[in-house]
Formats: C-alpha cells, sequence, structure tokens
C-alpha cells in the first residue's frame, strides 16, 4: 500500500485533531486565533500538495480504488480555499 | 421477521406510525412510543434467555442474511447480515431496557413531542441496530441514524444558557470521529481485497491473508482515535460533559448509556481482531491515554458543581476502565471491559434519568442549592445513594465485578497504569460521589424543598428497572460473563496470533541461551 499518496488527507485529519485539543485549552475569547491558526494549517497543507504531487501521472492506492491525479489536486485544491476564504472572508463578503 | 430483526425494527416502524399520528394525540405517541420500546425490551430479554454459550460456526447465532446489494463490475457486496455473540448480546439487552427507560423519563418534553418521540424511537431502532449488524455497511449506517436525532433533541430540547454551543461542540467532534472512523473502514474494506463489508468474511479473508504490516499501522490509528472520540478517549472528550449537561434526559441516557458503546465495540469487533499487528504498536499509548480518562476527568468531576456535569465527567472517566480492560489484550481484562460497557450502560441511564428527575421536581441542578433532599423524596434519594455507590465501584452491583476485571487483567500488563488507575477509581471516584450524596441529600431540609414530592409509582418503574438489572448483573455476574468469555476467546485468537507468530523467535533464543550455557562449561 501507497501509504505515502494520502499524507495529505492524514495532514488534515492530524490538523483537526490538534485543533479539537488545543480547543480545549483555548479560552473563548481566543478561539479565533485557533480558527485563523486551523485555516492557517489547512493553507500550508494546500501548499504542500503543489510541490508533494505533479499530477501528470495518475497514481493509485487501495486496489486502484483511490486515485490522485490533477483532478483529484484541483478539487482538493479547491476544498483548502475555500475553508480558508470561510476563515478570512473578503471585505465585500 | 427473526426475533433479532424485530428488537430494532420495531422501534424504527412506531417511528413512522407516530409519523402519521396528528400532533395533538400527545398521549397515543406516547403510548405508541412506550409500547415499541417495552416489546422491544422484552424481545431483547426473550433473545438473552435463548442465548446459550455453545459454539457454533464462526460464533454467531441468531444469524440473519439477506442479499441487498451485489454489483460484481464494482467488486460491490452490501448484505443485511445480523447475529449475535457474548460481546453484543448484553449490548443489545442494556440498550432495549436503556430505551425503555428512557421512553419512561420522557414525560418531562412539554412541546413538539409527536417530532421529540420520532427521533427517540430513531435513534433507540438505530442504536439497536448497530450492535446487531454484522455487515460494516448497517454497522455505520444504523450508528449515523442514531447519532444524527442526537444533535437535533440537544438542540430543540436541550437545557441551558450553553445548548446552542454544546449542540455545535458534540456535533464537530461526532461528525469528525465518526468520519475518520468512516475513513479507517473503507480502507479496510479496500485493502483487504475481500470485497466485501461482510464482517464474518472479512474476518474469514483477514485471518487466511493478515493485511500488511504498513496498512494495518495507518488503518489501526484511524480506527482508534475516529471510535475514540466518539466515546469521548482523553484528550478529545470535551464534547461529553458539556453536551450531556446540555441534552434532555432521554437523549443523554441513550447516548452516553448505549450510543457511546459503539466506539468501543467498532475496536473490538474490527480494530482489534482485523489488525492486531497495527493494534500491538498503539495499545500501550492507549493504556496511557485511559489514565487522562480515570484520572484527569475524575478530578474534573471532583471540580465540578453542577451535578449533570459532574454526571457527564464521571461518564468519561468510566469509559477509561473499558479502555484499559481492551488494552490488556487477556481474557480476563477484555471480558471486564465488556461487563464495564453494560454496567456503564445502566448507570449512566441511572444517573442521568435522576438527575433529569430531580431537575423537574426543583427546577436546579446546581448542587449548592440543592440539599437535604432524602427526607423530602426518600425513593429518589435512595436511588441516587445506589447509583453514586455502584459508580464508585461498590461490590454487589455490575460495575465492580467489571472493573475488578479489569484491574485483575491489566494489572500484568501495565502495573504502573493499574495502580494509577485503581487510585483514581477507588479515591478520586469515591470522594466526588459521596461529596455529591452529602450536597444534594444530607444536611438541614431546606425550606424552599418542603413541598416536593416523591416519585410516583409509574416514575419509579425506570429506576426500579435500571437498579435491578445491575444489582442482579453484579451478584449474578455469570450471566453475563459465562456469555462473554467463548466470544472474547475467539477475538483474542485472532489478535494474539502475532504473539503466537513470535514463539518460535522465542524458541530461538531460548535454544540459543542454551548453547551459549553449554559452551561456557565445555572445557576449553
Amino acid at each position: 500500500m501507497n501509504a505515502s499518496l494520502i499524507v495529505l488527507e492524514l495532514a488534515v485529519v492530524i490538523l483537526g485533531l490538534v485543533v479539537l485539543v488545543l480547543d480545549w485549552f483555548t479560552p473563548a475569547q481566543d478561539r479565533r486565533t485557533l480558527g485563523y491558526g486551523a485555516a492557517l494549517g489547512v493553507g500550508i497543507v494546500l501548499l504542500y500538495s503543489f510541490f508533494a504531487f505533479d499530477g501528470r501521472d495518475p497514481l493509485y492506492a487501495f486496489g486502484n480504488a483511490y486515485v490522485l491525479d490533477g483532478l483529484a489536486l484541483c478539487a482538493g485544491a479547491d476544498h483548502g480555499h475555500l475553508l480558508c476564504a470561510r476563515e478570512f472572508p473578503s471585505p465585500s463578503c | 421477521m427473526s426475533l433479532l430483526s424485530a428488537i430494532f425494527l420495531l422501534p424504527l416502524l412506531a417511528a413512522l406510525v407516530v409519523l402519521c399520528i396528528p400532533r395533538n394525540y400527545k398521549f397515543v405517541i406516547r403510548l405508541v412510543t412506550l409500547g415499541a420500546t417495552f416489546a422491544s425490551m422484552l424481545l431483547a430479554l426473550a433473545l438473552f434467555a435463548k442465548y446459550n454459550a455453545a459454539p457454533v460456526e464462526n460464533g454467531f447465532k441468531f444469524v440473519e442474511r439477506h442479499a441487498w446489494v451485489s454489483v460484481s463490475a464494482l467488486k460491490l457486496d452490501i448484505g443485511w447480515h445480523l447475529g449475535v455473540d457474548g460481546i453484543n448480546l448484553g449490548l443489545i439487552v442494556m440498550g432495549a431496557i436503556v430505551a425503555f427507560a428512557a421512553a419512561c423519563v420522557s414525560r418531562e418534553i412539554k412541546r413538539l413531542e409527536k417530532e421529540y418521540y420520532t427521533l427517540l424511537l430513531v435513534m433507540t431502532g438505530g442504536i439497536l441496530g448497530a450492535f446487531a449488524s454484522l455487515n460494516l455497511f448497517f454497522f455505520y449506517f444504523f450508528h449515523e441514524l442514531a447519532l444524527v436525532p442526537t444533535f437535533i433533541m440537544i438542540g430543540v430540547w436541550g437545557h441551558g444558557e450553553n445548548r446552542n454551543y454544546a449542540t455545535f461542540k458534540i456535533t464537530i467532534y461526532l461528525s469528525l470521529g465518526a468520519l475518520i472512523a468512516l475513513a479507517g473502514l473503507v480502507a479496510l474494506y479496500l485493502q483487504s481485497g475481500a470485497n466485501t463489508f461482510d464482517i464474518v468474511e472479512l474476518t474469514q479473508a483477514v485471518k487466511a491473508r493478515p493485511l500488511p504490516l504498513a496498512a494495518q499501522s495507518l488503518i489501526f490509528p484511524l480506527l482508534l482515535f475516529g471510535f475514540g472520540i466518539l466515546v469521548s478517549l482523553w484528550p478529545f472528550h470535551t464534547w461529553a460533559p458539556l453536551g450531556y449537561g446540555a441534552a434532555p434526559t432521554a437523549t443523554a441516557m441513550l447516548h452516553a448509556g448505549v450510543l457511546k458503546k459503539f466506539g468501543l465495540y467498532g475496536l473490538l469487533r474490527v480494530g482489534i481482531p482485523l489488525m492486531p499487528d497495527g493494534a500491538a504498536a498503539w495499545l500501550e499509548i492507549l493504556a496511557f491515554l485511559c489514565l487522562g480518562n480515570i484520572v484527569y476527568c475524575g478530578l474534573v468531576a471532583m471540580r465540578q458543581k453542577d451535578l449533570n456535569l459532574l454526571i457527564g465527567n464521571s461518564s468519561v472517566a468510566h469509559m477509561g476502565f473499558i479502555f484499559l480492560g481492551i488494552a490488556s489484550l487477556n481474557i480476563v481484562g477484555v471480558t471486564g471491559a465488556v461487563v464495564v460497557m453494560v454496567a456503564h450502560g445502566f448507570l449512566a441511564a441511572l444517573t442521568f434519568g435522576l438527575s433529569g428527575a430531580l431537575r423537574e421536581k426543583t427546577g436546579t441542578l446546581e448542587m449548592e442549592k440543592l440539599g437535604g433532599l432524602l427526607r423530602q423524596i426518600p425513593f429518589l434519594g435512595a436511588a441516587v445513594v445506589m447509583a453514586m455507590l455502584a459508580g464508585c465501584g461498590l461490590p454487589g452491583f455490575a460495575n465492580f465485578v467489571g472493573e475488578a476485571m479489569v484491574l485483575f487483567g491489566s494489572w500484568r500488563v501495565f502495573p504502573l497504569v493499574t495502580t494509577l488507575a485503581t487510585w483514581g477509581a477507588l479515591i478520586i471516584g469515591a470522594i466526588y460521589m459521596l461529596r455529591a450524596v452529602r450536597k444534594i441529600l444530607h444536611g438541614p431540609e431546606k425550606p424552599e424543598w418542603a413541598a416536593l414530592k416523591d416519585a410516583s409509582a409509574w416514575a419509579k418503574v425506570p429506576f426500579v428497572l435500571l437498579l435491578a438489572a445491575l444489582l442482579l448483573l453484579g451478584v449474578w455476574p455469570r450471566l453475563l460473563t459465562d456469555k462473554i468469555q467463548p466470544s472474547v476467546a475467539a477475538i483474542l485468537t485472532m489478535a494474539n496470533t502475532r504473539a503466537a507468530d513470535k514463539a518460535p523467535r522465542a524458541g530461538e533464543v531460548k535454544k540459543a541461551a542454551g548453547e551459549a550455557k553449554q559452551r561456557a562449561v565445555q572445557p576449553r
């Protein structure tokens, strides 16, 4: 099994778990900062996805049920962008 | 319809019936709910009475199988497969009893009754269906079917100023946990190559061709943390006290008592037997994490001023014993863990039910405001004392049996953790439980509670039922343990395959040591 292919998913899951644990220690007035931190984390994963995979040759895992190609990377990047946009809305929003 | 199907389909059918009843027929709606949960409870008790521990092929009895979706081109095979063994039998019976008790205490709901009872019945059907399913698809589907009503019920019929925050928090935590567990289950399905969601077939396939270590090392932590969040494993436990504090009584009873055991059941049924090598690397970490549940959450419970928050933290602390029993991976410890799962289900339902009754009568759960209640409400007071003593692990209650077995089982494997857990259980647990009894029930009678009336005969029914179950399994634990042990042994046989594989290596070491000794005594 090529576990390195799902490194992006694992990174987001671990980020989520870290945010849940940090939420435990964070006072209510500082939770927005935690949200910024979470968005920053997703942004870093998003940036990493540009450099880690070029998306030219499709890569497969889990008996070909998991495909990492250009379309998958693009959809993942779009999702990451949406999450960041939720936390950093533009002034026009 | 088989006996097992009827146990969880009856509440689901009743939910459809309730939907068809006009909303002003409140009495009929409540009657249908009570009737369905009562019938489901009787059927579950009949299942328990009929079950015997004699070995059968694959270890499951009352098996029901129907093909549902089978697309060979997509390598997809989803079937309706139900069955019981010693592990889920107790959970199904406990779930059905708690569901009836939860329906009994739901009189506190005074608005949107039709929607409330529909959701309660869906939740009941979902919980019992998840435990009865031997197909990963339905196992997960029924869990989600029970989980969604939980969020809605807390949001709509919940209590307190923090209700909305609690709803969001519990939704985020449990959705994330369920999502991580789903990723693990899908990865398991794909990696096994068996092209089936059937747990029995998957087990046979993995037995014949074990998953590679790399896959196990990746999938097991997904299941551990996914299921762990659902069970409030420390440090992902913060949703539980807050959620239960805000939840309607019946929802807290059903979720803390029954639905929360889904994650533990998933670890026992799927995680450990199918990925023993992946589990081996994580069980020691799990043992130390469970200390966080037992000791840390116990200390947090000591600081609580609200009874529901105290019970919520205590419930999280009790989960630590189950994790410790599972981590011990021996027959005494794991059997004890299953006993605690059942006993804690009854106890959590009892304590949340009693706190709901106290809130209904006094309008508050702040322990400083309560006090001297035992003379005014002797039945409820005595039930609170018994519940708190059961929570301390007093002999005579089922919790004692389970916790003692867990501690005996884990002692050989994790002596330090067991020592600290025992301290947490005996000292910390006793302090917060007995302090709560003193604050709520003892002390001078307060004039504001002078007009309080004890529970009516009908209101006593759920508490008598739950206390009777705790006492019965406490004085006659073999009723449960004799059924659990063969199933646990089968799981441990699979889980300990890894140790068996290592045995030749141990033999080699012994042989090498013998040869070295021989060389040493030979004259040069």
